[in-house]
């Protein structure tokens, strides 16, 4: 643990909540969250309890991350086509013809 | 980009087996392998080496899980947000739990407990311009840190705490060795966490007092 990772680790323990919203909450809050936000009307009334999830919580807040990406394409219509998404990674080798 | 309502969603998928419901099954799981290809891409320096075939592979078997998930689970719609964003959730979480399953498989919580005395050591690294008082100082609160954690915490709150907070290792993999729910996780973090600080707060340290002396 660094310097960086110190701070940031008493930063979680300070900003600790007596109460918290716990992960299975969160997500039955997480597609009406990611919905909201990306209208534009992210100041929901849990907004407060849904960002110290996140900060608290590295597994959701990954899968928040990840949804969020996927809903705001699909929003925009820009939800890319399969063969669109695989360009970045290595072509398949070509099969080897089959010797008899 | 098919345009159903979230009641076209409903009424197709709900449907007895036949056309219509093999037709919304077949267009989610497009959607499904489509948004689980953004989730990948995002993580694509975790599947190096991978060719295109393999990730199309990985993809498609997700979006099969996840649309069982889905059939399962339809009675939990509660329409609160679009269809399709309730429903990536399910193929969103599933794709991360892989990746985080491939990402730290073969980790015990016993090799994991076996670097805690090193924990605060690298805080202490690199001092050589720091006075010896600040220095002081620093030990100090870094000993009273290690201090709580080892006598005011439980054996399951400190292991919890040394594998997710110092280790970063993920929710789901830690609950899983631990034989916990993520949910009992948190519950079990943010009990720690409320440990750690009250005692902070009982010897009316803030987190500037602790901080100051690592100020530069």
């Amino acid at each position: 643990m660094n310097y960086t990772e110190f701070t940031d680790w008493l930063e979680r323990i300070y900003t600790t909540a007596e109460v918290e919203m716990d992960c299975e909450q969160f997500q039955a809050l997480l597609s009406a969250y990611v919905d909201l936000e990306i209208a534009g009307q992210g100041a929901a009334p849990y907004l407060a309890q849904v960002k110290a999830h996140l900060a608290q919580c590295p597994d959701c807040a990954e899968e928040y991350a990840g949804l969020r990406k996927v809903a705001e394409l699909e929003a925009r219509g820009r939800l890319p086509k399969v063969e669109e998404s695989l360009k970045p990674f290595q072509e398949s080798p070509a099969l080897e013809p089959l010797r008899m | 980009m098919v345009n159903r309502s979230n009641e076209d969603w409903l009424r197709a998928l709900s449907e007895k087996p036949g056309e219509a419901q093999a037709e919304a099954l077949q267009d989610l799981r497009d959607f499904f392998v489509r948004a689980v290809l953004v989730y990948l891409s995002l993580h694509r320096t975790e599947l190096a080496g991978w060719s295109r075939e393999d990730v199309r592979g990985l993809a498609e078997d997700l979006a099969q899980e996840a649309l069982l998930d889905i059939r399962a689970s339809l009675d939990g719609f509660r329409g609160d947000s679009k269809f399709t964003t309730w429903a990536y959730r399910f193929v969103i979480n599933r794709a991360a739990s892989e990746l985080r399953r491939r990402r730290y498989q073969n980790q015990s919580l016993d090799r994991l407990r076996e670097q805690e005395p090193a924990f605060f050591q690298a805080v202490l690294s690199d001092q050589d311009k720091v006075e010896p008082e600040q220095l002081a100082d620093r030990r100090y609160y870094l000993e009273l840190l290690r201090e709580i954690i080892e006598t005011e915490l439980s054996e399951r709150q400190r292991t919890a705490l040394i594998a997710v907070h110092w280790h970063g290792r993920s929710m789901d993999e830690v609950a899983e060795m631990m034989g916990l729910t993520r949910n009992a996780l948190y519950k079990l973090l943010h009990d720690a966490r409320k440990r750690i600080k009250a005692s902070l707060q009982a010897r009316h340290l803030s987190e500037g007092d602790i901080l100051a002396p690592f100020q530069e």
